[in-house]
């Protein structure tokens, strides 16, 4: 009986290693594919550090918006919030730096020796950003009305960008675009120029929403 | 009756789950040299034909045509401002003379110091250029080879250690369509 026990105890552990090689294989592969299928936030990893774009669209503003004071409300009150947010398209670019034991696992540390370059580097990510982000959408290309960075007061690796673009002219000309491409060029880490490409279906609301 | 049967159950049961044991370290033992894979890339045609590289270059050099126009600009500037001087110099007394001629060497230095930041800083933002571009490179190619169960990918280079590879192990056109594809972000 010992026997069978200790017999049956090697299956399970054979069938437990070649099932760990699997979901290995599963996890490479989502890299290369450089996206997670789950809430189609758009993934690149470079040099160490893995850049996530994701699309807001304005009902899932208005939504958290609403959500957020704590009271139920009306479908007129849910349309007149969409009506709100529909001046712009939101992004959020979130940078986080690969945890492998070498260097500083915190963005704002990652590379800097010294305050001189911790100042810049500051500077650099609260303040300089927007002349490296562009959208390209139809036949314009947008700078951001407003890139701004959310303290984590050191509590993650990582940081969130929240992007924010605007058509002056027309608004719903930026929101009735076929094609994002969000451009990406990288000042400070080696990144290069990263684009993330969306399309106008990731802006549809119940997807996002469910 | 009874105690005859069973320790022949007990036998045949043994020899099914020895055989399943057997099966599945064949699978993990054949599985662990089929994936000891290597391949190779032509690393300059992966880099030059790499459609990051192609945008990063044109990006710079769109860059460096127009640092070069402002030193050209700043070069007739100079170049009318001697020639006006070369015009007028035989009217001039000899402290208007001194002034002008210190005025027209500050331009010259101006304009060569402008032209020696530029040169600096071009270099400095090539090697920014190219240094993210490799990244991106070595960093698609590890997931990439992971992926695949490559165990070693190796990249030919003209002054390389590499001499020979078989043609079947050439992966640098599968390699550059998943990474173009990965960098216009059409995934």
């Amino acid at each position: 009986m010992e026997n069978i026990k200790l017999k049956i105890g090697l299956i399970i552990a054979g069938l437990s290693l070649v099932l760990g090689g699997l979901s290995c294989d599963l996890n490479s592969k989502e890299i290369v594919q450089g996206r997670s299928t789950q809430n189609r936030t758009k993934k690149k990893s470079v040099n160490g550090i893995e850049m996530a774009v994701k699309m807001i669209s304005p009902q899932v503003l208005a939504d958290q918006s609403l959500r957020s004071s704590g009271y139920s409300y009306t479908s007129s009150q849910m349309d007149s919030a969409i009506a709100s947010y529909r001046g712009g398209l939101n992004f959020t670019l979130t940078l986080t730096p690969r945890e492998n034991g070498r260097g500083h696992p915190d963005l704002m540390m990652k590379g800097v020796n010294g305050y001189k370059q911790y100042a810049d580097r500051m500077l650099e990510l609260n303040f300089r950003l927007n002349g490296s982000i562009e959208l390209k959408a139809g036949q314009e290309t947008y700078v951001p009305a407003m890139v701004l960075m959310e303290n984590t007061f050191g509590l993650t690796r990582g940081r969130t960008f929240n992007l924010l673009f605007a058509d002056a002219d027309n608004p719903e000309r930026l929101l009735n675009q076929e094609k994002y491409d969000l451009v990406f060029h990288d000042p400070i880490f080696g990144l290069g120029t990263n684009h993330f490409v969306f399309h106008q279906s990731d802006l549809h609301p119940h997807r996002e929403l469910n | 009756m009874m105690t005859r049967k069973f320790p022949n159950y007990i036998g045949v049961l043994n020899l099914i789950l020895s055989a399943a044991v057997l099966v599945i370290l064949a699978l993990i033992i054949s599985g662990t040299i089929e994936t000891q894979r290597i391949r190779y890339v032509r690393s300059s045609d992966l880099v030059y034909n790499y459609a990051g590289m192609n945008e990063a270059q044109n990006s710079f050099n769109r860059k460096k045509a127009g640092w070069q126009a402002r030193i050209d600009t700043l070069k007739a500037e100079y170049e009318a401002e001697w020639s006006r001087y070369i015009q007028q110099v035989e009217n001039l007394s000899e402290q208007k003379r001194t002034e002008k001629e210190k005025s027209l060497a500050i331009q010259r230095e101006r304009v060569l110091d402008y032209s020696q930041n530029l040169a600096k800083r071009s270099q400095e933002e090539e090697q920014v250029m190219l240094e993210g571009v490799l990244n991106q490179i070595n960093s698609f190619t590890r997931s990439y080879a992971i992926e695949k169960g490559y165990d070693l990918v190796y990249g030919t280079t003209s002054g390389g250690s590499l001499l020979y590879g078989k043609e079947s192990l050439d992966i640098t056109d599968e390699l550059l369509a998943a990474l173009n594809k990965h960098y216009r972000g059409e995934y």
